[in-house]
């Protein structure tokens, strides 16, 4: 009995010393980043070799090269309690700022009044600025959109429906790398519904800035179901969920109101 | 004695140089070439690839992550890919000549953008416009055998190995801003085995590395095979697009940006 005391006071030695270093490591940001989960455990999954390009694709950078170039890195505060706080004015990210696209109320889906407002910056990319594109939404119905080439259906002649995209490209050789004359970083975005029919019907004119987060920021404290789109609360905010390359990102919007 | 000699010698000359053209390395632009134009000329193919790509993270650390993909391509209007990442989410892509569709089958959540045209077209719009990843992308195009006859540099021929399944010619290629490794199989119907993409140019020269199985040229697949219909349960998003500063305005032209 003598012997253990001395090593069981060893031991509470050890583990008081040891408390605060565990304590430090696991509030550190990155450790708490990574923490969070989500896409690559909080790694950046995106990177310049991701697509297998032959021209290399634009990643998403890290914040102080973010800064560097002149992108709104940090516009307020970082979220509070979980919950990003609302900030002022949004800043250009090389789109308009005023556009044509109402935002909210309708039957359509419902983009929250000051989205477009949300701070820019948890780390790693976890909220991003974006632009939306069109309000219209699932109706039930996809009209068919006009057709932009005549397809040679059917034709067994592969000569001639490669003859029609030999050119398709040509002005345009690094297509799958990073757009030209375009500054880093990938910030933006653009939200588009069923309404977008080709290529060329993402305009400027219909564009608005919107913010995605990559996670909800909280644990949902409420979940409700409208018109089969499911809605998340966290604190005063509703966001609904998006797809964006491969993953679930999540958009503020405004509940409807339920009759 | 000495006009047998002399005969023999102008013989041998005359036998030399076809000596050396049967030791002469195959040549590689050929090869690269007789692969693209194999899959440009099909109807279709289908094959299970296996990829991996290296990320730099902020802290310079390279991560390898990893994704499988079983496509389905049928010219001119049928694509599909059931997507497996290396962290286990699912994803799956299908165009039908009208629209594109998104599954994410474990979130029970889909998204479609409606778009009308080739699977070239779709390929190139949602790579370059909508900048949605497709690996390798330009292996789905007709115009393949001239997107690399413009963008390759140079080429050489490193060996004919026997390591993978089947022999292949291993072939290097330089572009602007990449260096193209390939492993293609010999005959008359050279496929890939192997890609490797190095990006020389950015920090960390990350790698983009595919390898390709169960390759299939031309088979015949039913629409049915390529369609999805949204089954009890999912709930529809919107997509969102992440873009580059600016890049709004890149998409659509001025003149429709005016009208």
């Amino acid at each position: 009995m003598n012997n253990t005391r001395p090593q069981i006071h060893k031991v509470g030695i050890v583990a008081v010393c040891l408390l605060p270093v565990l304590v430090m490591t696991l509030l550190s940001p990155d450790v708490a980043a990574r923490g969070r989960g989500g896409a690559g455990g909080g790694h950046v999954r995106q990177g310049p070799a991701s697509d297998g390009g032959l021209y290399p694709r634009a990643g998403v950078l890290p914040d102080t090269r973010r800064e560097a170039q002149g992108a709104p890195a940090v516009i307020g505060a970082p979220s509070v309690g979980g919950v990003p706080a609302t900030l002022g004015a949004p800043t250009s990210i090389g789109a308009p700022t005023s556009l044509g696209v109402p935002t909210g109320g309708g039957s359509g889906r419902r983009i929250a009044p000051g989205a477009d407002r949300l701070g820019d910056r948890v780390s790693d990319g976890e909220l991003r600025r974006g632009l939306i594109a069109k309000e219209a939404r699932s109706d039930g119905k996809v009209e068919p959109p006009p057709r932009v080439t005549h397809l040679p259906a059917n034709d067994p002649d592969m000569g001639k429906y490669r003859e029609m995209f030999r050119q398709q490209n040509k002005d345009r050789l690094d297509w799958d790398g990073e757009l030209p004359h375009v500054e880093r970083p990938v910030a933006a975005a653009v939200v588009i519904d069923r309404a977008t029919v080709s290529q060329r019907e993402v305009r400027q004119s219909e564009a608005e800035e919107i913010t995605y987060l990559q996670r909800i920021p909280c644990d949902a404290e409420e979940m409700k179901t409208v018109e089969r789109t499911i809605y998340y609360r966290c604190a005063e905010s509703w966001y609904q969920r998006a797809y964006s390359n491969g993953e679930i990102v999540y958009i503020q919007a405004v509940l409807p109101a339920t009759p | 004695m000495k006009q047998p000699l002399k005969t023999m010698l102008f013989v041998m000359g005359l036998l030399l140089p076809l000596g050396v053209s049967f030791a002469e390395e195959p040549a590689p632009a050929a090869r690269l070439d007789a692969m693209a134009n194999v899959l440009a000329s099909a109807t279709g193919f289908s094959v299970n690839v296996r990829c991996e790509y290296d990320v730099v993270q902020p802290d310079g650390v390279k991560v390898t992550f990893g994704e499988s993909r079983h496509v389905r391509l049928q010219r001119p209007s049928y694509f599909a890919s059931d997507n497996v990442r290396s962290d286990g989410q699912r994803s799956e892509l299908r165009f039908d000549g009208t629209a594109m569709t998104f599954v994410m089958p474990e979130q029970k959540v889909y998204s479609r953008v409606a778009f009308a045209g080739s699977v070239d077209e779709m390929v190139t719009h949602l790579v370059r416009d909508l900048r949605h990843g497709i690996p390798l992308a330009r292996l789905m195009l007709v115009s393949l055998p001239e997107e690399l006859k413009t963008l390759v540099k140079s080429t050489d021929y490193i060996e004919r190995t026997t390591l993978a399944n089947e022999p292949a010619d291993h072939i290097v290629a330089s572009l602007e801003q990449a260096d193209l490794q390939a492993w293609i199989t010999l005959g008359e119907q050279p496929r890939l085995l192997r890609v490797i993409i190095t990006y020389r140019n950015e920090p960390g020269q990350p790698q983009f590395r595919a390898d390709f199985a169960d390759w299939q040229l031309s088979p015949t697949m039913k629409p049915a095979e390529l369609s999805w219909s949204v089954p009890e349960g999912y709930e529809e998003v919107s997509f969102v697009s992440p873009v580059s500063k600016g890049v709004v305005g890149h998409i659509g032209s001025e003149q429709e940006f005016k009208r």
